[in-house]
């Protein structure tokens, strides 16, 4: 489906595909496939794609970004969208927007390089969705913050050395002020990853900070403008991470199209099945429909254009998309569904039964649908603020 | 909200959800998550106790004559209590199917046994290829020296790890119509050739892999009519529908 790219962004798109397919061809047995497939990312200057070229990067557009991690998820390659996201478009944009020129220097080199990847230390058990209530407090002595508290929900903490942390710098203004963000070294004394599973299979550990000690150049921008920081491009790692979830629902798709196809149950082709190709339809209908927001949005991103109310709808409407998709597939793929990764009789290996997880997960986890509905209700739709 | 239950179908409610809130707390439904045999081989001996497998069966049987409607008040109470047990494959899959259908002799040898609980059934019908319809149904009973012999895999078969006999939905015959030429036994899961194996699957509720390797069966096992089975089948799983959504 042509959805209006460039000439150019075609290329590169094609130049991701080509990459992945050769890369998985030739390493993927291999037991560190991904740190060196990780490595030739680097190599490419893909880690650092939007990163102007005067700090390293190749100084592309989001409209490149959301290609790249579209393609790499499609071809499941082995990196994990959350560290992508995160790293490019919260710490990356935040750093290049209200970063001193020391910490650009300091950070966005490194990101281009792919030597520097962050977590995204922000929930805690009190605040979930609603992170204005988080209580993790940094306070100033000296040259240096001391900082104390507790962070849920931290994909894959335990594989990061940084983590991008939140946390409370005035406890006396109105809650939304006093937040500050901070580039924490998770090797610092005091800091402890523990690890926690969530029903994906995923890794979403906590990290609890006992009296860490942190410069005070690691403060991101200004003291008490963190929050004002992370609204403002959250949208943008939204994007990123919905490119992600875009390239495994297509793959997801080519891959039930083929088992339709190839699949007779009950003595009848899948493929002659009303049911069947009316879900097909749907899901085709829906999952582009996600696709045309989404580079849209990317698109809008790239032209420096406002982009947080296009995002909350695309964001809403790709989960719950997303949902329904992995549902419809389970009706498709009928009994065999429910076996999971490597098991036999599994139809498509076994990856529907992973992705059904990884979706219901969708619905409660950070802006999970029903907390951005309630973001467009108050700022989309102008009605009272509920909570 | 009343729903219209009799006295009699309140005290039962009742009754089974001070025994299960007593001994199916969540540790046991988590411990059985993890447990080989997927059920409590002693929380099921009480449950015999009280009657409840046999609760739908006919006295002459071992059973308490109790209604289909009584059966549903006590599965959706072990749905609310979480219960991990073979009691819908037994008594509702198995059970009952064979009391519709069996011969007397069927009736007398199986149906006591489950009433007082020593007596675990399921029943065999999907496959590879084969949801809940006939027509590629592809394990085949051939007939052999006045018996029969069984080949083939069925798949998401409930409890079949431990239950003690497997109704087996097999092709007997070539038939015209999807329906046609299917048989029903009912085979012991210790005879030679039957092999049950768990599956993973997604809520980890001990489907089975049932496989016959040249599994000798007599006459005398078939389930209802030879050749002509589906239809039983058919009426088996309507049946099954309901307490399943009860559950």
């Amino acid at each position: 489906m042509d959805l209006g790219f460039t000439e150019e962004q075609k290329k590169f798109r094609q130049e991701v595909i080509q990459f992945c397919k050769e890369e998985l061809e030739s390493g993927s047995k291999n037991p560190d496939f991904a740190a060196s497939f990780q490595r030739k990312i680097a190599e490419k200057g893909w880690t650092g794609l939007s990163i102007p070229r005067e700090y390293g990067g190749l100084g592309l557009g989001a409209v490149y970004r959301v290609i790249f991690m579209e393609e790499m998820a499609y071809w499941r390659a082995p990196i994990t969208p959350y560290d992508y996201g995160v790293t490019m478009s919260l710490l990356g944009n935040i750093c290049l927007r209200y970063g001193s020129e020391e910490q650009k220097k300091e950070y966005l080199p490194r990101i281009a390089r792919g030597e520097l990847f962050c977590g995204q230390g922000h929930s805690e058990p009190q605040a979930g969705n609603d992170l204005s209530g988080i209580q993790t407090r940094a306070v100033r002595k000296g040259d240096n913050y001391i900082i104390n508290g507790q962070k849920m929900w931290i994909h894959d903490a335990q594989t990061y050395r940084y983590t991008l942390l939140m946390a409370r710098t005035d406890p006396d203004a109105p809650t939304e002020r006093g937040i500050s963000l901070f580039v924490i070294d998770n090797t610092r004394p005091g800091v402890t990853v523990m690890p926690q599973l969530a029903m994906s299979g995923q890794t979403t550990p906590q990290v609890f900070l006992d009296n860490v000690i942190v410069p005070a150049g690691n403060l991101l921008g200004e003291e008490n403008r963190g929050w004002e920081y992370y609204q403002e491009n959250k949208p943008f790692y939204w994007n990123k991470e919905q490119g992600a979830e875009t390239g495994m629902m297509r793959r997801a798709f080519d891959n039930l199209l083929q088992y339709v196809g190839e699949t007779t149950r009950d003595g009848r082709p899948l493929s002659l099945s009303p049911t069947v190709r009316q879900k097909l339809a749907k899901m085709a209908t829906d999952m582009n429909a996600v696709r045309l927001l989404m580079y849209r949005m990317a698109r809008m991103e790239a032209e420096g254009l406002d982009i947080f109310d296009i995002a909350s709808i695309a964001r809403v409407f790709h989960v719950e998309t997303w949902v329904k998709f992995v549902n419809s597939a389970m009706q498709i793929l009928g009994l065999g569904g429910q076996l999971g990764l490597r098991q036999k009789y599994a139809p498509l290996r076994g990856i529907m039964e992973a992705l059904y997880r990884q979706a219901a997960l969708q619905l409660v986890q950070r802006a999970g649908p029903s907390y951005v509905k309630s973001i467009i209700a108050t700022h989309g739709l102008g009605l009272p603020e509920a909570w | 909200m009343d729903f219209g239950f009799t006295e009699e179908q309140e005290m039962l409610r009742k009754a089974a959800r001070d025994f299960l809130e007593k001994e199916c707390p969540r540790s046991m439904v988590r411990e059985m998550a993890e447990d080989e045999k997927g059920y409590s081989p002693e929380l099921w001996k009480k449950m015999a106790g009280l009657g409840w497998p046999g609760l739908v069966f006919p006295s002459q049987y071992g059973g308490n004559e109790g209604s289909f409607l009584d059966l549903t008040v006590l599965l959706e109470e072990m749905g609310r209590a979480l219960l991990p047990s073979p009691f819908f494959a037994t008594v509702v899959l198995g059970g009952l199917y064979i009391l519709d259908v069996g011969s007397e002799q069927q009736r007398e040898e199986f149906l006591p046994g489950v009433a007082n609980g020593e007596i675990l059934l399921t029943l065999a019908l999907s496959e590879p290829d084969v949801e809940y319809a006939p027509a590629s149904i592809a394990v085949t009973a051939a007939p052999r020296q006045g018996g029969y012999i069984i080949n083939g895999t069925k798949l998401f078969v409930p409890y079949a790890h431990v239950a003690d006999h497997v109704l087996c939905v097999a092709r007997t015959a070539e038939g015209a119509r999807p329906g046609e030429g299917l048989s029903v036994f009912i085979v012991n899961t210790r005879t030679p050739g039957v092999t049950c194996t768990p599956l993973k699957t997604l809520a980890r509720d001990n489907q089975c892999e049932v496989v016959f390797e040249d599994v000798v069966v007599s006459r005398d096992s078939v389930l209802g009519e030879p050749d002509n089975g589906w239809r039983d089948v058919e009426r088996t799983l309507q049946r099954a529908q309901q307490p399943c959504v009860s559950i």
